[in-house]
């Protein structure tokens, strides 16, 4: 009798795969988010040192920020194939306490689990590069440095520029953080 | 009313600390060091378009400001997600080194038994 239940703890166990609440790490979504953090960066650091000139305004800098979006879209995409599409869910008492910071419940979907989080993640990215966008479009104005005198042109102000980045890398670090603690995982 | 950086800070760890109940301490090294930055970067707005309103030359204006609090606000959300999301990582890699562990234990005792 002791050899049978032996037996069967051990097939149980063999049988048994590991859990798994979370998407696997995938490589394309860290090196992707790594590009796409140096790519608006970079892009933020040029708008702000040419703030005021033509080089700087929104209508100058739109084929940049169109190759950002594709990039985090694809992403995104990539993302939600591995998720399903469900959406992300987290526990309870986090969302009542995001509830009382936003207008909009953001997070909870009827049928969301941990598996979407990633792309939620990711879409939060996505609305960073929208608000940015915004700023340059249509909130931050500069003197034109050239003629006329007076005018005022869109642009992204440096002080703006440096905000905007720290709060941005902010959203691309927790995707980072997320993947690289997926990764460890994996290797350990 | 200015905002105060300590004030924001204290408000942001409390409010996360009833959020996450009992899986807070699992989550103290990441969250702390960016709601730290959360707080800071909201003083800092605010104190660029109190700028701008003296001199609109200098800080960003309140549109500006107010749009940046937006991406503030989503910044913050990808926090709590990515706290979340590390805490049921750290779950699973113990789940799976315990069922590792427990395989190859009962492999061996029936290896010995057969």
């Amino acid at each position: 009798m002791k050899r049978l239940t032996l037996a069967l703890m051990v097939l149980m166990l063999s049988a048994c795969v590991s859990v798994e609440y979370v998407t696997p790490y995938d490589p394309v979504i860290d090196n992707g988010i790594r590009e796409y953090k140096e790519s608006i960066n970079t892009l933020a650091k040029n708008l702000g040192d040419q703030a005021g000139t033509e080089a700087g305004t929104y209508e100058a800098n739109l084929a940049h920020y169109n190759a950002l979006e594709s990039k985090i879209d694809l992403l995104i995409e990539r993302a939600n194939l591995q998720s399903a599409g469900r959406g992300c869910r987290l526990a309870e008492g986090i969302s009542a306490q995001l509830a009382k910071v936003a207008p909009e419940p953001m997070i909870q979907t009827e049928e969301g689990d941990s598996y979407g989080c990633t792309e939620r993640l990711l879409v939060l990215v996505k609305d960073q590069l929208d608000l940015l966008q915004n700023i340059h479009q249509s909130a931050d104005k500069c003197n034109a440095m050239a003629s006329p005198r007076g005018t005022k042109i869109s642009c992204l102000r440096a002080t703006t520029s440096k905000a905007a980045m720290k709060i941005t890398n902010q959203s691309i670090n927790a995707v980072w953080v997320v993947e690289t603690a997926k990764k460890n995982g994996d290797n350990g | 009313m200015s905002v105060n950086f300590e004030q924001v800070l204290a408000n942001i760890l409390d409010s996360a600390a009833s959020a996450f109940g009992d899986g807070w301490d699992s989550i103290k090294t990441y969250a702390p060091a960016e709601f730290k930055k959360i707080s800071s970067q909201i003083v800092e707005i605010a104190e660029n378009v109190a700028k701008y309103q003296l001199n609109d030359n200098e800080g960003y204006s309140a549109q500006t400001g107010k749009l940046l609090l937006q991406m503030q606000r989503n910044a913050t959300e990808g926090v709590l997600v990515a706290v979340s999301t590390l805490t049921l990582i750290a779950v699973q890699n113990a789940i799976n080194a315990i069922f590792a562990s427990l395989r190859e234990t009962f492999n061996d005792a029936l290896g010995a038994i057969l």
